[in-house]
């Protein structure tokens, strides 16, 4: 049946009927069809993971897969993230990913956080090997991960203070994870010895200039 | 290359010396307006965690078609026919073009960045596997694919050649017979230093080493392939190309060149981009296709490669095969450093370098050593591999030179007998020896190379692994301990334009800032990111300059309409270059408000003072009496002094005296597993200085993602070919990117040199990280091994080869080699 | 990539699909697609039709049953990491299903579909082997039994006709004295083994092997065994030395092709090694103590 077929794609709590070929894969479906082109392409051979949604709760990669086959599925894609219900303006997982500098190009982006729910959702408290395990589908050529790492250790941190307080409200403030310059309140500049360090006469003025471990 | 800090632009002495006449502020980091060092989170980031990006291929218009390109099987072959009529017979098939459509359009070949010819599409020979053949244009990209499919091309296959040194034997197929003078595969040859100082230091030395390495080809490969959205407007006669693009404007001026098209009739706009690290500086066939079809057809085309056609096609990295020398005394003081390559160029001489450099900054491999003499020899051939050469994070050749030396470093002090921190420490250019003149003729602006090195041993815990290390070989362990170093300097920031060019155009960049009247600001600048933040950095430029919040700049760049003309993002130029031409244009602000603050004040010009603290003009003597850039922007608009232009803006187009030089020291330990060469890493300190910091989180989230593709470099990475010229290691499957379990953490300390030239201090850093990196794990996977021999291991390191070096150096060991087991029943009742 | 056009059956029911595998010319089944869907979009494979059995729930099971522990065709790797049945009793599934590719794949492929996929550097087909595993196939015949041993002929092929469907595979339930484990060598996550050995060992009452298996991955061209190695080391009791000599052996059985992944030489060497590994690990799982004999 090559012919195009009738079928229903339930996406960030929207259904969406649409007719698709068989071959049609479901990340064209969502990015082409329905417009919604947060989730990304990066390869031809499912190794990259950009193209990472949630399908009925699972995190599976959409270009190895057939819009047909996601027939009555339900699908999360990172443009739903803010929808959620653990999410107050962003998701904390975005929320993360920003004050963690968890992104660079953002290409990545929309799959790594599709990962990173789709973990804190089995497990709400994962050390570092978990998480670095559950990312280990989804390629990032810019931050070296380690800061996908701690922006997911920030929203697991969040999930847990907004549970621990009053189930859902949010009060931490940004800032409330563990990496470089989120808890550290003397950090204007984010540099604990930020001024008057050498070399200044050799400048119209003395930016910082003192060294500084991270 | 020399040239004296005094060709700075004139205007940027001149605000340096009414700085300097200005009382210095106490304090100056922050303000809390989102100024120099400050943490600022990225303003680009909501759009990117929110799905709201836009790419190239997220990019839709009315009636827009697609196109797929058909591609050569074989890597040199003759094209004797192409028959496209099958596909065009197809429903929603629009159009198959080929050379000989182009050829009506004078479209068939197009420039490469080092001046040679490329066919856009294969006109008479196919040179490389995945060259581009044919395009079909159809209403969608399964039909597309679907009519590539059914295009018929009748090759006369060839014998191709893939090895550079097989590419110059005199046997060899000829590849470039269409080229009138090419009677050889062989390119050119380049040199560099003073070769009879350098033999007669090599004559007279204690001691010399030598090593041959090989730099394997690599591919940038952002997570993002290439791809544009080619739009003709009949009635505009204009042509918008949305393009994944490093350097848009370049790319409109060779768009104009190739296509014809007037340059104002031609609009490149590089939209979000996912990554470039080089790939994405060239401009390559399907764009062009694209654009023809879309000139062709009246209707806007679109084309999005392939992974496998990003890694098979398009620009390669690396590819240098190099023996390099060092003469020293017995006490390990260098004297002299020899190199000779050989570079594999592919199919077409398409490299990036600028224009006057076809070995790139190769020749700063003396690194960050005080070297009498220097000499460095090195041929490039073709061979029936892609076309390529591009910076892959780097600064034209940088990571080739460091891997060199510092490899070569180590090589020595292994032949001294001297610890690798040593012998660097007695050979490092001493800091108050800048700027310094490199025996290649390179001016290096500041460094403090042991400071940096210091810093790193001591965060690396290093006599603590030298001792381990020693402990694991007297137990003859089944892990080895090995710690490497690296000591490196980078040269980035091109121009000055006078020296660096990019197909003629001269390496300035650019900054344009309109202060509005409410207040906030817009900032134009002629670079272009693709992830390194540049909305979030230049604004804090901006915020520092003008007191401002950063939170009331925006950055924008990318849009040729609209933005002042630069030569793009690579080769960690955009602080260097566009950072200092920002701060020069903030400072003309800064200028033109001064008068307007006098005149608001009511004082004379000359008692007005500028507060980079507070981020105010006041009144001398009187710091009550003050105003803001942001006060002050009204005034421009709606107060202006007489005899002063209305309006509060300034551009500054920076030509860079000279290049800036980062620099770090990175210490690696790994854990080498005499069983299966597999190699762990068990720390990993990087110590960077890139002089005055803009934005401390951003600097590490580069060093971070550099360090992770320097160790992918040394680890995994290759582009690989068989003899037939197929590639081998051509998609994700095969080309091997780390994942997060392949990464460790790293540990980032900094030191900060300031550059003296830069309006704002600071050099670039980017690229610091991957060109730095690579030496220090081959030097640390070396060190496990060195004591039993083993000098040189080849990247990427990858089990079976680390396997090989051990099994060569008799250091593999089976598994209980020293130590025999039995197995006990859990009771106790077998061990009778 | 895109792949060619194809008709897609969904059958709900084993015998709807068997019917389709015997009526439609040359399909193809598409199971959990994490193969194969790179192949269809590569265009290496353009099957004319597709019988998709993901719509067949009885195929949804891992369970024991009847002495064996069952695992149906539909499910994925990540069943097999997440159940609670796998734990050191079946310590190669434990060891290889967190093994399998990446956690996306291993949530869509199914153990099955790597069986039948036949890759020789698949890791499922030596699992199977050092398990004595059987492959149970419908068709229009009926139900058959194929011996892991006879099913895998060369690389992507099988003895599995083309009208047959594998319903599930099963491997018998451990004995009580039974260890097994698999060591994979592999140079990143997602990528395939450069080598992989699984061991199984079952013990009599006085510690001496009764049964040893040994299935290694990515050294032929199939999954193969090392049996030889398994000979030498039934009728012994475990001992570092028998390990390595049963090391040697399954080495110089294996036939491996020097490739990306490294020479013919690195991989039997590893053969060696991760034999070794993979039995000493069995052995302590069968509930011996590794006890230093010797420095």
């Amino acid at each position: 049946m090559t012919d195009e077929r009738e079928i229903t794609l339930t996406i960030n709590g929207t259904e969406h009927t649409l007719e698709v070929e068989p071959r049609r894969l479901l990340v064209h479906a969502i990015r082409e069809d329905l417009d919604m082109t947060g989730t990304h392409i990066g390869c031809d051979t499912g190794n990259c993971g950009a193209c990472t949604i949630l399908k009925d709760g699972e995190p599976i990669k959409s270009c190895l897969m057939f819009a047909a086959q996601a027939d009555g599925a339900e699908i999360l894609t990172v443009e739903g993230m803010e929808d959620l219900p653990e999410a107050t303006d962003l998701h904390p997982l975005q929320e993360g990913f920003k004050a963690e500098h968890g992104l660079q190009c953002g290409y990545c982006t929309p799959g790594m956080l599709m990962a990173g729910k789709a973990l804190l959702d089995e497990n709400p408290d994962p050390d570092e090997e978990t998480i670095r395990d559950a990312i280990s589908g989804n390629l990032c050529r810019c931050t070296g991960y380690q800061n996908i790492v701690s922006s997911i250790e920030y929203a697991a941190d969040e999930l847990a203070d907004r549970t621990a307080t009053d189930g859902g409200a949010v009060t931490a403030e940004p800032g409330g994870g563990d990496g470089p310059g989120a808890d550290d309140a003397e950090a204007v500049c984010g540099q604990s010895e930020c001024c008057g360090g050498p070399d200044a006469d050799l400048f119209e003025r003395d930016y910082p200039t003192e060294d500084t471990d991270t | 290359m020399s040239s004296d800090h005094e060709n700075a632009p004139e205007a940027d002495t001149e605000y340096q010396h009414a700085e300097d006449d200005g009382p210095q502020p106490e304090k100056h980091c922050g303000h809390g307006r989102g100024g120099m060092g400050e943490e600022v989170s990225r303003k680009e980031d909501k759009r990117f965690i929110t799905g709201r990006g836009n790419y190239v291929d997220d990019i839709k218009k009315p009636d827009m078609l697609h196109c797929e390109i058909v591609r050569s099987p074989h890597a040199h072959a003759r094209v004797k026919d192409i028959d496209g009529s099958r596909a065009e017979a197809m429903d929603d098939v629009v159009a198959v073009l080929t050379a000989e459509d182009l050829l009506e359009h004078d479209l068939a070949t197009m420039p490469t960045l080092m001046d040679d010819t490329q066919d856009v599409l294969v006109n008479e020979k196919v040179k490389f596997q995945s060259q581009e053949v044919a395009a079909v244009i159809a209403t969608d990209r399964y039909t597309a694919k679907d009519g590539a499919e059914k295009v018929e091309v009748d090759y006369e296959v060839l014998d191709p050649v893939v090895d550079a040194q097989d590419a110059l034997d005199a046997e060899a197929p000829l590849i470039r017979d269409e080229l009138d003078d090419q009677e050889d595969n062989h390119i050119f040859d380049w040199e560099t230093g003073d070769k009879d100082a350098t033999e007669a230091v090599f004559d007279a030395a204690d001691v010399t080493i030598e090593e041959d390495m090989n730099y394997q080809r690599l591919h940038p490969a952002p997570i993002e392939t290439c791809g544009a959205v080619a739009d003709w407007d009949p009635g505009m006669d204009k042509m918008t190309v949305h393009m994944t693009s490093q350097a848009p404007h370049a790319h409109r001026t060779l768009f104009s060149q190739v296509s014809g098209i007037p340059e104002h009739k031609v609009r490149i706009v590089s939209p979000d981009v996912g990554g470039g690290f080089g790939n994405k500086v060239p401009i390559y066939p399907g764009y062009v296709v694209a654009a023809a079809a879309s000139f062709v057809l009246e209707q806007p085309v679109k084309w999005v490669e392939e992974r496998s056609e990003n890694i098979q096609s398009t620009g390669f990295a690396r590819d240098y095969d190099m023996t390099g020398e060092l003469a020293a005394t017995e006490d390990g003081v260098i004297e002299g450093v020899k190199v000779d390559v050989l570079a594999n160029h592919g199919a077409y001489n398409a490299a990036a370098q600028p224009t006057k450099f076809p070995a790139g900054f190769f020749n700063i491999f003396t690194g960050s050593y005080d070297i009498e003499a220097a000499y460095g020899s090195l041929t490039a051939a073709f061979t029936n591999t892609a076309p390529g050469g591009v910076a892959y994070r780097c600064s034209f050749r940088v990571t080739e030179a460091v891997y060199l030396i510092e490899r070569l470093v180590n090589v020595l002090a292994d032949e001294l007998d001297v610890d690798p921190a040593e012998i660097r420490r007695r050979n490092f250019i001493p800091s108050d020896a800048f700027p310094y003149e490199s025996a290649t003729g390179w001016n290096y602006d500041s460094g403090d190379y042991e400071k940096a090195l210091d810093k790193a041993l001591e965060m690396a815990d290093y006599e603590h692994y030298r001792e381990e290390q020693q402990r694991r070989i007297e137990n003859d362990a089944d892990k080895l301990l090995g710690i490497g170093i690296s000591s490196f300097t980078e040269i980035v920031g091109a121009g000055p334009g006078e020296q660096c060019d990019i197909a003629g155009i001269e390496m300035f960049d650019s900054a344009d800032i309109r202060v509005n009247p409410t207040g906030n600001a817009v900032l134009r600048i002629g670079v272009q990111t693709q992830g390194q933040g540049h909305e979030t950095t230049f604004a804090q430029i901006v915020a520092e300059e003008l007191g401002m919040d950063v939170d009331n700049i925006s950055v924008e760049h990318g849009d040729t309409d609209t933005e002042p003309y630069g030569l793009g993002t690579y080769g960690s130029r955009s602080t260097p270059v566009a950072g200092a031409a920002t701060a020069v244009a903030a400072r003309k602000v800064r200028d033109k408000a001064k008068s307007i603050a006098a005149n608001e004040l009511e004082a004379a010009e000359e008692d007005i003072e500028w507060d980079r603290e507070s981020g105010e003009f006041h009144v001398a003597g009187a710091p009550d009496r003050s105003i803001t850039i942001t006060e002050i922007a009204a005034g421009a608009y709606m107060n202006h002094p007489g005899g002063e232009e209305p309006g509060l803006e300034a551009t500054n187009y920076y030509d860079p005296p000279e290049m800036t030089y980062p620099f770090g020291s990175y210490i690696v330990v790994v854990e080498v597993d005499r069983e299966t060469g597999e190699v762990d890493f068990e720390k990993f300190v990087a110590v960077d200085d890139c002089g005055n910091r803009i934005n401390p989180m951003i600097i590490e989230g580069q060093i971070h993602g550099g360090l992770a593709q320097g160790i992918a470099t040394a680890m995994l990475e290759e582009v690989t070919y068989d003899d037939n010229g197929n590639v081998t290691g051509g998609d994700f499957m095969n080309y091997l990117l780390p994942t997060a379990n392949e990464i460790p953490n790293f540990d980032t300390g900094h030191t900060v040199t300031p550059s003296p030239h830069h309006p704002i201090g600071a050099k670039g850093v980017g690229e610091s990280p991957t060109v730095g990196s690579p030496p220090a794990i081959v030097n640390a996977v070396v060190d496990a091994m060195n004591h039993a021999g083993v000098s040189h291991v080849e990247m990427p390191m990858t089990p079976d080869v680390v396997w090989a070096a051990l099994d060569d150096a008799g250091l593999a060991h089976k598994p209980a080699q020293n130590v025999e087991f039995e197995f006990d029943g859990a009771s106790g009742s077998a061990d009778d | 990539m895109k792949s060619a056009p194809f008709e897609h059956h969904e059958p709900t029911t084993v015998d709807e699909a068997v019917s389709l595998l015997e009526s439609l010319d040359g399909p193809t089944i598409l199971s959990g697609g994490q193969s194969l869907v790179p192949m269809l979009r590569f265009r290496l494979a353009n099957p004319d039709v597709v019988v998709d059995i993901n719509g067949i729930d009885s195929l949804d099971y891992l369970h024991e049953e009847d002495g064996y522990l069952r695992i149906g065709a539909l499910a994925r790797h990540a069943d097999v990491e997440d159940s609670s049945l796998i734990d050191e009793t079946y310590g190669s599934f434990a060891d290889v299903a967190p093994l399998v590719a990446d956690p996306q794949v291993r949530n869509r492929g199914t153990v099955v579909g790597s069986v039948a996929q036949a890759d020789p550097k698949g890791d499922w087909g030596s699992i199977l082997l050092a398990h004595d595993g059987e492959v149970i196939a419908r068709g229009p015949d009926g139900e058959r039994t194929i011996p892991a041993d006879e099913f895998f002929l060369l690389p992507y092929d099988t003895t599995l006709d083309d009208t047959e469907l594998i319903t599930e595979v099963r491997v018998p339930t451990p004995a009580p004295r039974e260890g097994s484990a698999y060591h994979k060598l592999k140079r990143k996550t997602g990528d395939y083994a450069m080598a992989g050995v699984a061991a199984r060992l079952v013990l009599d009452d006085d510690d001496v092997i009764e049964t040893a298996r040994l299935g290694m991955t990515a050294v032929d061209i199939t999954n193969a065994r090392a049996t030889d190695a398994e000979a030498h080391l039934e009728g012994e009791r475990p001992s570092s030395e028998l390990f390595e000599e049963a090391g040697g052996l399954a080495a110089e059985e294996s036939n491996p092709e020097s490739d990306e992944h490294g020479d013919a030489g690195y991989k039997e060497r590893m053969v060696d090694v991760l034999a070794q590994r993979a039995l000493g690990d069995a052995a302590e799982r069968a509930g011996l103590v590794k006890r230093r004999v010797s420095q």
